[in-house]
């Protein structure tokens, strides 16, 4: 995409995705099972691994390491709160100017915990793009639901 | 927040500058301006709001909560003591936003003269474009005041 193909409103280059995740796994263990799931254990949607590092602390890094100082900058951590709250700024996999802020929302629910999710973005955001984050998103947080459920069930 | 969408480019965007002068030098005014916005920090009377401030490039100014919580607003862009400090980051918005952020010091007649510039581009939320001003402002009153009370303790 190119700038002369710049949306000409600004609805067309926000990017606004929520879901709800119900996890019957307590509220910690769903927070570590989270950070595992976006970080060493995290998968493409063919599920080949795709492992990832996050540094969970103030503007700690959330990345893809190629090793040999490669790899690809996805986000800093923008506001960590354990085990309640994550939230990351930066690109994500956009090579373009863009700006994402990503929140994990963390809180008990009866049986488990209620994970609130929300990804906002504004940018010059391909629509191919835009299609593919919910269904990357919603493939994330259900392997994070699943592992989460599985270490309750250890 | 997305909800309240604008639909004027004009609104995506924040502007904000103020020049301080300071009866103060400029090494002491510089290493004033690294202490209020660090561990000085406050957002009123009796309200300390210490940050923490990794003077280097791509050093962190953040809200430190200890066991690896807390809060990131912004990276350093440009230092060159005792002239420039620069950031970029989201500072205290939750949402899709990037905000730079400059102080340029110089010597003037009888002290220090500081030319700030806050800018950004996002979807800025009403009350926090109407609250920045004022908190910008008030952080440099408390700075100026605190520098000048060095030169008078000398």
């Amino acid at each position: 995409m190119t700038a002369a193909t710049a949306a000409a409103r600004i609805e067309d280059l926000t990017v606004n995705i929520t879901e709800e995740i119900h996890v019957k796994a307590p509220l910690d263990v769903t927070f570590e099972a989270l950070l595992e799931q976006i970080g060493p254990s995290m998968t493409q949607s063919d599920n080949k691994p795709m492992p990832m590092k996050v540094e969970a602390w103030p503007g700690g890094r959330w990345y893809r390491d190629l090793g040999d100082g490669n790899g690809h900058l996805w986000a800093h951590v923008q506001a960590i709160k354990k085990p309640t709250l994550l939230e990351f700024y930066g690109p994500l996999m956009m090579s373009y100017p863009v700006a994402s802020n990503v929140q994990y929302r963390l809180s008990e629910e009866d049986g488990g915990t209620l994970i609130k999710f929300h990804h906002t973005a504004i940018g010059l955001i391909p629509e191919d793009h835009k299609a593919g984050f919910k269904v990357g998103w919603s493939y994330i947080n259900a392997h994070t639901k699943e592992r989460a459920e599985a270490k309750r069930s250890q | 927040m997305v909800a309240a969408m604008t639909t004027k480019i004009e609104d995506l965007m924040l502007n904000i500058t103020e020049e301080i002068h300071v009866k103060a030098p400029l090494d002491v005014t510089f290493e004033t301006l690294l202490e209020q916005l660090g561990p000085m920090n406050q957002v009123g009377p009796d309200r300390p709001l210490p940050m923490k401030l990794e003077a280097w490039p791509g050093g962190r100014w953040y809200r430190d909560l200890g066991d690896g919580n807390g809060h990131h607003w912004a990276h350093v862009q440009a230092i060159k003591r005792p002239t420039l400090i620069e950031f970029y980051g989201p500072l205290i918005m939750s949402y899709p936003v990037t905000s730079n952020l400059q102080y340029r010091l110089s010597e003037e007649e009888g002290g220090t003269l500081i030319k700030f510039q806050h800018t950004a581009f996002g979807l800025i939320q009403t009350d926090h474009r109407e609250g920045i001003r004022g908190g910008w402002s008030y952080t440099h009153e408390l700075m100026r005041k605190r520098a000048e009370a060095k030169v008078r303790g000398r």
